[in-house]
């Protein structure tokens, strides 16, 4: 009776583990999601000198 | 020996800076600062046309998983859609009326160039698939997608950058020019579960389940079914 007791315990304790490794192995994993509008002002040709005004340089 | 120390003396004065100085007298005294905005030139200013740009509100989608399973693949995704409900029109919105603004004719860059969108994730100590950078053409309504695979072989957080640029190649045969439309941060943490990845998890949790139902449930069936057998006669001896 008692190995009977001792094999149904040890069953148990291994199914519960297994049943959480189980789980944790499938769970979907949720994605993070960002969403950034861009405006057309922002998708303009750079201006080719607008950083070369005010420079001014010494040589 | 004295014409020898004056050949050599002679030589040390020719070789001065002092000497070379009085040879070029214009150089003497520091030298003048030079600006953007020379003397009688006239100053540089901003031209008060718009600039060429895409006629399109666009979206921005960046998916990432935060959190990945050690030794499993994930993918990212970076896709620039058209926002359907986005407004060319500038608006904005005073004491809760609407004022609109007239539109600008604004040039349409598709018209005059060829434009491609270029995208690169960089994120240090992770594996992922493609590296490097990943173009695709941008055409007018049309959304582009970029999609990478990242499997983490150890534990732990890593932060990257998902950079797209945007290439402006004119269609006239001049210079192209290339810009940065954004730079993404982000963070993804791999994690374990008692120290095993997904498919050692995965492996062990399906066997560890046969395993512990075979050890567990047969003392449980056989439980149940002397429960119900016990019943059956109890029932039969009731109904007589």
């Amino acid at each position: 009776m008692n190995r009977r007791k001792l094999r149904l315990v040890i069953g148990i304790v291994i199914l519960f583990i297994s049943l959480a490794l189980l789980v944790w192995g499938l769970w979907p994993m949720a994605p993070e999601v960002r969403i950034v509008p861009v405006s057309p002002t922002e998708m303009q040709l750079p201006l080719p000198g607008s950083f070369l005004l005010g420079w001014s340089g010494v040589i | 020996m004295a014409v020898a120390a004056l050949f050599l003396l002679l030589v040390g004065v020719s070789c001065s800076p002092q000497a070379t100085l009085e040879a070029t007298p214009q150089q003497a005294g520091p030298l003048p600062l030079l600006t953007a905005t020379a003397q009688g030139a006239a100053p540089l200013k901003a031209t008060p046309e718009p600039q060429p740009a895409i006629p399109e509100q666009r979206l921005l989608t960046l998916e990432w998983p935060a959190r990945v399973r050690k030794g499993d693949a994930e993918i990212i995704r970076l896709s620039l859609e058209i926002d359907e409900s986005g407004q060319l029109t500038p608006t904005a919105w005073v004491d809760g009326n609407q004022v609109l603004v007239e539109p600008v004719q604004i040039p349409n860059l598709y018209e005059t160039h060829r434009i491609v969108a270029e995208s690169r994730l960089d994120i240090a100590g992770l594996d992922y698939t493609p590296m490097g950078e990943i173009s695709e053409a941008l055409l007018p309504g049309k959304p582009v997608t970029f999609l990478w695979s990242i499997r983490p072989e150890a534990v732990g957080k890593y932060r990257g950058t998902v950079w797209l640029h945007l290439r402006f190649i004119p269609l006239d045969g001049s210079a192209e020019t290339r810009s940065v439309l954004s730079a993404q941060l982000i963070e993804i943490e791999a994690v374990n579960f008692l120290g095993l990845g997904g498919n050692a998890a995965r492996l062990l949790g399906g066997v560890g389940t046969v395993l512990g139902s075979m050890l567990s449930l047969d003392s449980v069936l056989s439980w149940l079914w002397k429960l119900v057998r016990g019943r059956k006669p109890r029932a039969r001896q009731g109904k007589r």
